[in-house]
């Protein structure tokens, strides 16, 4: 049986967090504003409470199973061929979600830090990271992840608190931008935004108080929507609704118009320093969550032989969308639409069967005795 | 192991065989009678040089050679027991019945008594050699608190750490190190509080080494970490007894060796690299401070240089005009890339480093002005560097000697040249990526299996000693990732006496009446002051 380290329970919310709230810092504000309007600090709070309802289904599963992660519980349910194909499904969304953000990371670095850098070499040294990361296991990525808790909360509050100055609380109204029909229709559409709380169900063998796996989930989707939500009401009052819809980072160009007196007045840059770490816990997460799928797929004993094939495969990806604007309509349209089937209604599917199974064990069970 | 004959002259001859007698001229063989009658033969050997010839002489020697009332008909058993019980006035004296016990004995300093017709020797404790007294730290070097530094002489060193522990729980376990040296290595622990598995790590992994010596603490440290690649010290390196008894008493176990002026403190955390022993003798507001300073100058010592590059040739427009037009000025005329610059800098300041510790004691002020005036004055005339960047490279070796562990100012010195490395080829990325290599390196780093980033990742209760110094009498709990056998330190109340009522002080002078207006009460007891502890836990 693959184990990895053991998770405590402040590293795996801190994790979760991280994996969660991460694409704030790229596109995600601007296709929460295209969808939502002048309401796009809405659209999260929905998704995410249409994701957290997605994972007490998950946790309802994981509990049935106790010690087993979602990929195994797949298997006992299903059978090895719809097992594995469930597995494929958190696969394609884990490695598709995390290969899409790589790229778009890689553009954002690009763009703000280093523009005469080729873009494959920045994507490279994301890749090594990356590699690093995963090498070293999901002990130290969430603790690490932990340890720079503080640092994404920093980032967020100030953030947030030195734009107030340039918000226009005019620019929230209408306050339900596209009709609040809409809003929950968007809301509920993408809810694989907060696809990722799945992490936890792929590392749930592996958590020290796997008792607690719901609180966590939970917990983490709570911070994170309020983070994200809060964020974004800044993002919109900062660059009123048509105006935002067009910039690709608004995270980024919000930094961009801090100004703290004189001498700190072009702070973007030590913004983007703490990004790219936030990045870098969110890859190695990803990256990580996918390898760890597919060895307990494979029923492989340990994970890293195939970490560098995966690091090839990824990179090589990460270049099939042609730009930017490409990987970023795919993440959306295909990764956040479609993604919710792989992590939210598969286990759904899986506990209504998990359900049906046992009513008919149990049926058994008491034709047996009776007879 | 060959056991002793009957025979003092067979004995004597294996003896001398085994210690290369006549070969080696420190090997003392002294023959003589016990004035019995008739006299019995007997005879002791030493290490000229390693056994005290006081103690030989007159607690060995002179009662042996000088009684003669004793009974020749006795057994050789008996002439042994009445020698060790009457005649040795020696404080340590112990029997030996083969030749690699005594042989193990003598070379280690102590005297070995042989009689004809026993197959037992007596081992009499006469351990002395010169040695260097007890002296001031100079690595860990404290403003306030004691000034006393282990040396090099292993039975001193746990005298000074049991000096300060006066409790029987307190066990110094010896082990022998090294194949040819088979130096004497005790483990310090607290029976009872320590935990017992730790404890049986730190033996296993000492009893596991196969080499031929081990000189220093510091190599041991090499056999017995946990991750010989990673730069950052996994053992805290002390020279200061009462530091060593701290950490003691929280549950480490500490491990010293003969011959090495350094003890070792395991396990180890992250945070424990940045304390000093004056940071608990100090207030807890000046102990805090000083760790916050000391955590700046690893950040400093670490990543200033490179955030210099970075900034300069990835990210000018982070920097106000006025500062950028002044930088750029002072390197009109620098021919070198930053990059550049900066690296012939950082390593001149490490050869005047190395070069001061090595060059002998009466150049060395020199060598001080000879740094100083090539490296500040003269670089900055011939524009070879700017004269900002002697400014970063003096901040940032200020940082580096801030670090209180000399071990981790060492990990962050070769660091920080990799931090250069990456801000040269990705500004502020690279040095994103290394912040996050870093920490992933340190986190997944574990010292005698406790997580190196203990207690925050992973996170455990703790109480307030790690970046913060918490006051003294809040400190109730030891450190969670040691899992002693006794969790609590202290009772929640530290300052008990502040629950047992005030004291009346009579005051010298007569009571000032309450002014009109103002609250008598608020004023004290009229005629004295009361004596009062604030806070709940205090």
């Amino acid at each position: 049986m693959l184990e990895e380290g053991r998770i405590g329970t402040n590293e795996a919310i801190a994790a979760t967090v991280y994996f969660l709230s991460s694409k704030l810092f790229i596109s995600f504000p601007q296709q929460m504003a295209t969808v939502g309007l002048t309401a796009a600090w809405m659209v999260p709070i929905i998704s995410f409470g249409t994701g957290a309802l997605g994972f007490l289904i998950v946790a309802a599963l994981l509990k049935r199973y106790p010690r087993m992660s979602i990929v195994e519980i797949g298997e006992e349910v299903a059978g090895p061929l719809f097992g594995a194909l469930a597995a494929l499904g958190y696969l394609a969304f884990f490695f598709a979600a995390t290969i899409l953000i790589m790229r778009e990371f890689s553009e954002t670095v690009g763009t703000a830090l280093l523009p005469r850098t080729p873009l494959s070499v920045i994507t490279a040294v994301f890749v090594l990271v990356t590699l690093v990361a995963v090498f070293l296991g999901g002990e130290a990525l969430t603790r690490a992840a932990f340890l720079a808790a503080p640092l994404i909360v920093a980032t967020l509050v100030f953030l947030n608190s030195l734009s107030l100055p340039q918000a226009n609380f005019d620019a929230m109204f209408p306050l339900f931008g596209p009709g609040l029909g809409k809003l929950v229709y968007h809301g509920v559409l993408h809810s694989a935004v907060a696809g990722e709380v799945m992490f936890l169900g792929v590392i749930a063998p592996q958590l020290r108080d796997g008792h607690k796996l719901r609180m966590m989930g939970l917990v983490a989707i709570a911070i994170t929507a309020l983070f994200t939500s809060v964020s974004l009401l800044v993002f919109v009052t900062v660059f009123p609704y048509p105006l935002c819809v067009h910039i690709p980072y608004p995270g980024y160009e919000t930094t961009t118009l801090i100004y703290v007196g004189r001498f700190f007045q072009r702070v973007e840059v030590a913004f983007v320093f703490l990004w790219v770490i936030s990045g870098c816990i969110e890859l190695g997460l990803g990256a990580y969550t996918s390898t760890m799928i597919l060895a307990r797929m494979l029923k492989l004993p340990v994970y890293r032989p195939i970490v560098p094939a995966m690091a090839i495969i990824g990179y090589t990806v990460a270049f099939v969308p042609p730009d930017v604007p490409t990987a970023t309509r795919l993440d959306f349209e295909l990764v956040r639409t479609f993604g919710g089937i792989a992590v939210f209604v598969v286990p759904a599917l899986l506990l209504l069967v998990a359900q049906v199974k046992e009513a008919r064990r149990a049926r058994r069970r008491g034709r047996t005795r009776g007879a | 192991m060959k056991p002793l004959a009957e025979s003092l002259q067979a004995n004597l001859d294996a003896l001398k065989q085994t210690l290369h007698y006549g070969l080696n001229s420190d090997v003392i063989v002294r023959e003589f009678d016990i004035p019995t009658t008739p006299p019995t033969k007997a005879a002791i050997v030493f290490m000229e040089g390693l056994a005290s010839k006081d103690i030989i002489d007159l607690a060995i020697l002179q009662p042996l050679m000088l009684i003669s009332n004793l009974d020749r008909d006795l057994r050789a058993a008996d002439v042994l027991e009445i020698v060790e019980r009457r005649l040795l006035p020696g404080n340590q004296v112990s029997r030996k019945d083969n030749l690699r016990g005594i042989v193990e004995g003598v070379i280690a300093g102590t005297t070995c008594l042989l009689i004809e017709g026993c197959r037992t020797a007596l081992e009499v404790e006469t351990k002395s050699w010169e040695h260097r007294g007890v002296s001031q730290p100079t690595a860990e070097t404290v403003v306030h608190g004691p000034q006393e530094a282990f040396n090099e002489t292993l039975k001193n060193n746990v005298a000074l750490v049991r000096r300060r522990m006066r409790t029987p729980d307190l066990v110094s376990e010896i082990l022998k190190v090294g194949t040819l040296s088979r130096v004497d290595c005790a483990v310090l622990y607290l029976e009872g509080l320590t935990n017992p598995k730790l404890v049986a790590e730190v033996k296993r992994r000492i009893n596991g080494i196969r080499a031929d010596q081990i000189q220093d603490t510091g190599v041991l440290e090499q056999f017995i970490e946990d991750r010989p690649f990673v730069l950052v010290p996994q053992t805290l390196s002390t020279e200061r007894p009462d530091r060593m008894a701290a950490l003691l008493s929280e549950g480490h176990v500490g491990i010293l060796l003969d011959g090495s002026p350094f003890g070792l403190v395991v396990p180890v955390t992250f945070w424990s690299l940045l304390h000093a022993a004056e940071d608990h003798f100090l207030r807890w507001p000046f102990g805090t401070f000083l760790r916050l300073v000391r955590v700046v100058a690893l950040a400093v010592a670490l990543l200033l240089p490179a955030v210099y590059i970075a900034v300069t040739n990835f990210h000018p427009e982070m920097i106000p005009t006025d500062l950028l037009l002044a930088i750029a000025a002072t390197r009109e005329r620098v021919p070198f890339p930053t990059v550049i610059e900066v690296l012939i800098m950082e390593v001149s300041f490490e050869l005047i480093r190395e070069a001061g510790i090595r060059v002998p004691g009466v150049i060395g002020p020199t060598l001080g002005i000879v740094g100083a005036l090539i490296l500040g004055q003269a670089a900055v005339a011939a524009s070879i560097v700017s004269p900002i960047l002697v400014i970063i490279v003096a901040l940032t070796a200020l940082g580096s000697f801030a670090i209180p562990n000399f071990n981790m100012a060492f990990a962050a010195r070769i660091t920080r040249f990799v931090y250069i490395l990456f801000a040269a080829a990705f500004g502020f990325y690279g040095i994103a990526v290394g912040v996050f290599i870093q920490m992933m390196i340190y986190v997944s780093t574990r010292s005698f299996g406790v997580p190196f980033m203990s207690p925050i990742a992973p996170f455990a209760q703790s109480s307030g000693d790690l970046i913060l110094r918490y006051p003294s009498w809040s400190m109730e709990l030891r450190p969670a990732f040691l899992q002693t056998q006794h969790r609590e330190r202290q009772p929640e109340v530290g300052r008990k006496w502040t629950r047992s009522g005030g004291v009346d002080i009579p005051s010298p002078s007569p009571p000032e009446q309450p002014r009109q207006g103002v609250d008598a009460g608020s004023q004290g007891r009229s005629g004295s002051l009361k004596v009062k502890g604030g806070g709940r836990r205090a």
